[in-house]
């Protein structure tokens, strides 16, 4: 007994002196091993790339679909199926050259075709004709008579809109105007390859589609969206060998890819399981899985485990997605909340910086994430890592330097003030009065019950604010909205006073979170186009003259048009229309490294497989914090030259 | 031999007057004989009063649901909503058990203890609502249902009717008209509880029904409600409380379902099924797991409770057992 | 009986025609965006076809009258929803034989230990299989399903090794998915047939039986069990045959695709073609199944009748 107890003591100790090791910032080694499984929690609903904007479905054809261009692991662009492209002088034609070697493969991995530019003809054709879910990006990409041919303008067929195969090799596509991102528009579903050959065997009508209507392209698309793997034809760095709906995927490496040296992961096992959050963990440390998603909670008891610390990392921040919160400048909620109460209120700025000073960020965002919330707090709508200029981040830039009433060096929330959240609240009680506003003004705060501890924040920033600014100034309610359809019910039927809201990008310009994006003049975030206060329409006016005056610029120097549009961005938070808060982040336990993978906030990149090895052991918090410091120096570098 | 004729010996001796007379009749006595104080309900009281376990956990069930009512008026109770800060202003989340609070603080820094015990209060309100809802309909149908033989036609296919169209249909649009709260919730429950119940009488009515007492009932006239209420249902009084008992805590248990649906409580109204939902989640940090051990145990001891005390007064309520 | 079988199968057809009446009335009360993933982005002109494709510009009864006839010619339609431009039948042919496998088995299993389990804690009552089972039966209807189940997963798979998800080719995978299934329905098995047992076994015959010195194992088989068992024979062909609409927790926690679950998903989902087959498919299980209960009944009790005409009113 005691022989085996010392056997044990010195076992455990040995594991913590070896986990001690690993802790320090140790490089990161490859394990050899090419099968890579992990769980999907949400299912599969579609394989028809060109018709889905789901994530999950997306994942599937980022690694068994390729795009003309792609993204290397700091974010430069790089060739993919086209090896050159140009643009004309007046910014008006792209031309790109493919490779002439890129096969098709059925899913045996049989070869059954040869790709050309007539494939992305054959995409954009079915995607504008149809308007399939995300064939609003050929018309974000300014493509000619692409917005026309969506919106079935009289007269115009895809014979006019700006997509063309020249030959084999030759792709052209033409603007209506300059566009300064039009390569990141490439990387979305809806602009990868698809064969007319292929479609035709799986739909014979489909060779007669030049003289369909609406109708016949709206019957052709049920029944693409139905394919089955074993119908359609892959491209990409993978081909998809195993596929069963709510079950199973497995893709498998495509030998004949033009880049398979870049390839290491030679299959993707993904197993369907509704439990994931709680299952995937545990097989994950029985070394059934390379990968799975931790809770935060999860991941706060891991970190306290001697043995299980170094199996966990937090997930990298992705700025593809923006939470902020809005004020409702047009409310439609209930009387018995005041709305025309909230009118006055709203429209007076000090009341609307009481509570933008006045809200402890951080301590909200520590509800559903304690140990993260450095991280994802951000001081801007466009988050972090987001887009780089002149060798420094955009939100970093000297527009929003100047906004900041705390030092950045001592907080990560530069705006949280407790003393001039109350000088604003003595003003705003003033100017509240004097307009005739009554007192405490009720603040609606609506949350979805269906997204975990949202509740809770709410709860928080209820409790935090009230506790700050007093009760006979505000009354905040916070309202449970509908499970179903939340967006629509609360956000779009203006049915709030305050709401925490967010907004995906589109393309790599900051552009896409501002004007062209949740504050746009007909938004359904702020509603400020609707407000009749002349103080409110004075500051939409400059922020709108502020984008038109970046857009003026053109697309030569880039950096100052970035440097314009985050002065339009200044504007929104300098009159505190909306408060900036954070962006997803979370834990993830993995053996990859995610600085190895291709990198772009906007379309199918953070997807792929590519590049990434499986490592030997998990990434652990010192490597990943590490990781990533290197890969932020290496990518404002980049970006400076 | 002798010993009858010892007898007949002393009876010569005595005169005709001595051998037959009166007794004595006290009319007091014969009144206590002849009648019997056999009270159904006394009976099945008392006999459940012998059974030790189910009379402890009789006592453990009203002294927590006293308790549920009384906590919130006890001193230093925090209220169930409010939210504990600690420096910078960041809420007291995650905090194990301490002598400040005794249940440790959920992820968003509220007091557990107090909010166990507000949860345990709207749980235990909801299930009463929903248990008597249940067995109040439930009961008259199922017994229309089973013994008036016409309707039966018409209550099978009503049943089937209702049984189908799937709840989460009528919950998710539901949700769209009404505002969440306690009353939609109880509401949201017993829309389809009943049917249940109703079926479950209807069952028990029909094997009863013809039984030769309830013939020879009919034969002499009686009419259909005297039946119902004298010869039906008093024999159905076991099973129907022990269906009773085990409801309540089977509305904690679909107060999770009608939550996901979208009927939930809102966040300002604890409830147990809400706190063993998030405890659930947290079941594989074991740091956390007070989160899921002390609203489990409450829902524990409640379905233990009504379990035992359920079948304990089903045995007492049958007669035999009275003697 | 077979006159009243046929005019209670015919009244069936009736219900279900009802019930699909119903349940496709109230779909199309459900909000619009609920149709579609980017309803935000949608033209006007591109709503108005799409919702012209899946049937729902037209009139209500317009509507029910095409869906009557392609039900005739027995089809249930496309899926739009939940797994989009894929037929419905498609969809259950790979699900329902899973759903069933798994049902069957743990209804075989729950009868097999459940029935005992209850005849012997009657047997035993107040002494300590009575006890025993007690126990048992609380600890199951205390604490919530969704607890236990994932600590025999978490605990089984670690037990006998063996992966923690269910795999089609590894009958070993099968065991624990069955028993958590089961477990449930023992402790119901066991504790009505305990209570019916037990209550029986209070009835004036039988104690004239035990007076009499009737051979007590032939009581309890040939009186009190058979009596007992009446009621729960109600419920079997229902138990059986709901067992196919599948366990939504179990089937997802090991990953087994079957139906567990399809029903709300695609409530949630707005798939109206998919919830109305499945409305119909549950509709005619329970249906079927009650019909077949009161049939069971009648067959194990013979004093129970539905056809006699004089009796109660």
């Amino acid at each position: 007994m005691k022989k085996f107890l010392a056997i044990v003591i010195a076992a455990v100790l040995a594991c913590g002196v070896l986990a001690g090791c690993q802790g320090g910032g140790s490089k990161p080694a490859d394990s050899g091993k090419t099968v890579f499984r992990t769980l999907h929690g949400s299912d599969v609903e579609t394989l028809n790339y060109l018709n889905t904007g789901n994530t999950y479905d997306m994942s599937l054809a980022a690694n068994t679909q390729d795009c003309l261009i792609e993204y290397d692991p700091l974010g430069n662009i790089k060739e993919a199926v086209a090896t050159k492209w140009e643009v004309s002088d007046d910014q008006l034609t792209w031309t790109f050259t493919l490779r002439d070697d890129i096969k098709w493969l059925d899913y045996t991995g049989k070869e059954v075709g040869k790709l050309t530019a007539a494939d992305f003809v054959t995409a954009a054709e079915y995607a504008l004709n149809y308007y399939t879910d995300t064939a609003y990006m050929y018309e974000e990409a300014r493509i000619l008579n692409a917005h026309e041919l969506l919106e079935q303008e009289e007269g115009v067929t895809f014979e006019n809109v700006g997509v063309e195969a020249v030959n084999d090799t030759t792709l052209k596509f033409t603007l209506n105007k300059p566009c300064p991102y039009f390569l990141s528009c490439t990387t979305y579903g809806c602009f990868m390859p698809i064969s007319a050959d292929c479609l035709t065997a799986y739909y014979p009508d489909f060779a007669n589609r030049a003289s369909w209507t609406p109708d016949d392209w709206s019957a052709f698309s049920e029944v693409l969206d139905g394919v089955d793997y074993t119908k359609l034809w892959y491209c990409g760095s993978y081909y998809l060998s195993e596929y069963s709906p709510s079950e199973k995927y497995v893709m498998t490496k495509n030998p004949k890819y033009w880049d398979a040296d870049n390839i290491f992961i030679t299959e993707v096992q993904s197993t369907y399981n509704k439990e994931a959050d709680t299952i995937a963990p545990e097989m994950y440390l029985r070394g059934e899985l390379e990968a799975a998603d931790i809770t935060s909670t999860m991941a706060k008891s891991w970190m306290a485990d001697s043995e299980k610390k170094d199996f966990v990392h937090p997930e990298r921040i992705q700025p593809d997605y923006s939470y902020f919160f809005s004020f409702n400048f047009n409310p439609q909620f209930d009387e018995e909340y005041e709305p025309e109460n909230w009118k006055i209120a709203v429209n007076v700025e000090s009341f609307r910086k009481s509570i933008f000073y006045g809200l402890n960020r951080i301590g909200a965002i520590k509800i559903s994430d304690e140990t993260n919330a450095d991280v994802m707090i951000q001081n801007t709508v466009t988050p972090r890592d987001f887009c780089v200029s002149g060798g420094s981040d955009y939100v970093d830039f000297e527009a929003f330097q100047k906004l900041f009433v705390n030092d950045p060096a001592k907080t990560k929330d530069v705006y949280f003030n407790e003393e001039k959240a109350l000088e604003y609240k003595e003003q705003a009680i003033k100017e509240l009065t004097a307009k005739g506003a009554t007192l405490p003004v009720k603040i609606i705060l609506p949350y979805n019950p269906n997204v975990s501890d949202w509740d809770a924040e709410c709860m928080y920033v209820q409790q935090q604010l009230e506790g700050l600014l007093g009760t006979d100034y505000i009354d905040i309610i916070v309202d449970q909205g509908p499970t179903q359809n939340f967006l629509s019910n609360v956000r779009r039927a203006g049915k709030f006073a305050l709401l925490k809201t967010n907004w995906g990008c589109d393309y790599a310009d900051p552009y896409t979170y501002l004007m062209g994006g949740p504050f746009a003049l007909d938004n359904t975030y702020t509603f400020y186009y609707l407000s009749e206060d002349p103080d409110t329409m004075a500051i939409v006016q400059e922020f709108k003259d502020k984008c038109e005056a970046a857009n003026a610029l053109g697309t030569d120097d880039m950096n100052a048009r970035y440097q314009a549009l985050a002065e339009a961005e200044a504007v929104l938070i300098e009159h505190a229309l909306i408060i900036p808060f954070d962006v997803s982040g979370g834990y993830t336990a993995s053996f990859l490294n995610p600085f190895e993978a291709g990198y772009a906030p906007y379309g199918v990149t953070s997807q792929r497989y590519k590049y990434q090895h499986i490592l030997e052991k998990p990434l652990n918090t010192e490597q990943f914090n590490a990781a990533y410091a290197q890969w932020q120096k290496d990518r404002a570098q980049a970006a400076g030259n | 031999m002798s010993k009858f004729s010892n007898a007949d010996r002393r009876m010569k001796n005595l005169s005709e007057k001595d051998l037959f007379s009166f007794a004595n009749q006290n009319l007091e006595d014969a009144e206590r004989i002849g009648y019997t104080d056999y009270s159904y309900w006394r009976s099945t009281f008392r006999t459940f009063m012998h059974r030790k376990v189910a009379v402890a956990l009789l006592i453990v069930m009203v002294s927590l649901l006293l308790f549920t009512f009384i906590q919130p008026l006890l001193p230093g109770q925090a209220n169930p909503n409010e939210i504990f800060f600690g420096e910078g202003g960041i809420a007291l989340s995650n905090q194990g058990p301490s002598a400040e609070h005794w249940f440790g603080t959920n992820n968003a820094g509220q007091d557990l203890w107090s909010r166990l015990w507000a949860g345990t209060r709207t749980s235990l309100l909801i299930g009463f609502s929903v248990a008597i809802v249940q067995a109040i309909i439930g009961i008259a149908i199922g017994v229309l249902w089973g013994y008036v033989r016409k309707l039966d036609f018409f209550f099978t296919e009503l049943y089937n009717v209702f049984d189908n169209v799937p709840s989460t249909i009528v919950l998710i649009l539901l949700s769209y008209i009404m505002k969440r709260g306690i009353i939609t919730m109880i509401f949201a429950m017993s829309i389809t509880n009943w049917l249940g119940m109703a079926l479950f009488i209807r069952n028990q009515i029909l094997m009863i029904r013809d039984r030769d007492y309830n013939l020879a009932s009919r034969c002499l006239g009686t009419p259909v409600h005297r039946i119902i209420f004298k010869n039906l249902l008093p024999y159905l009084v076991s099973v129907i409380m022990l269906r009773m008992a085990l409801a309540i805590p089977g509305a904690i248990g679909s107060e999770v379902f009608v939550s996901y649906i979208g009927l939930g409580l809102p966040i300002e109204i604890p409830s147990l099924g809400n706190l063993v939902n998030v405890g659930r989640t947290l079941m594989m940090s074991p740091s956390l797991r007070y989160q899921l051990i002390f609203p489990t145990l409450i829902v524990s001891i409640i379905t233990i409770s009504f379990y035992v005390i359920g079948n304990s007064f089903s045995d007492s309520a049958d007669p035999k057992n009275h003697v | 009986m077979a006159k009243y079988l046929i005019k209670r199968v015919a009244r069936s057809f009736l219900t279900l025609f009802i019930v699909i009446t119903i349940v496709f009335s109230l779909l199309r009360l459900m909000p619009i965006e609920g149709y579609f993933s980017n309803y935000d982005k949608m033209s006007p002109e591109k709503l108005e076809r799409e919702l012209a494709r899946m049937g729902l510009s037209d009139p209500l009864p317009q509507q029910l009258m095409r869906f009557y006839g392609d039900l005739l010619h027995g089809d249930l339609g496309v899926s739009n929803r939940y797994r989009a431009g894929v037929p419905i039948t498609e969809i259950l042919r790979t699900k329902f034989p899973l759903s069933v496998a798994f049902g069957v088995a743990s209804m075989i299993l729950s009868l097999l230990l459940g029935i005992p389990l209850g005849a012997w804690m009657a047997r035993r009552k107040n002494k300590w299989p009575d006890h025993l089972g007690t126990v048992f039966i609380v600890f199951i209807e205390a604490v919530p399903s969704a607890v236990y189940y994932l600590f025999i997963q978490m605990y089984g798979t670690d037990i006998f090794k063996i992966s923690m998800l269910f795999s089609r080719d590894n009958p070993r995978t099968w065991i624990l998915p069955v028993i958590s299934l089961s477990l449930g329905d023992i402790a119901y098995y066991g504790m009505w047939l305990r209570r019916y047992m037990v209550d029986e076994m209070n009835k004036d015959y039988v104690r004239l039986a035990v007076a009499k010195g009737v051979n007590s194992k032939d009581l309890m088989m040939k009186h009190v069990f058979r009596n007992a068992f009446v009621p729960l024979v109600q419920y079997i062909p229902s138990g059986l045959l709901l067992t196919m609409v599948g366990s939504i927790y179990v089937e997802s926690l090991y990953s087994i695709p079957g139906m567990g679950g399809l029903l709300v998903s695609a409530i949630q989902a707005q798939d109206n073609s998919l919830v109305q087959a499945l409305v119909i498919i549950y509709a005619a299980i329970s249906i079927l199944g009650m019909i077949l209960g009161d049939i069971l009944m009648t067959l194990v009790d013979p004093r129970i009748s539905f056809v006699k005409k004089e009796g109660a009113r």
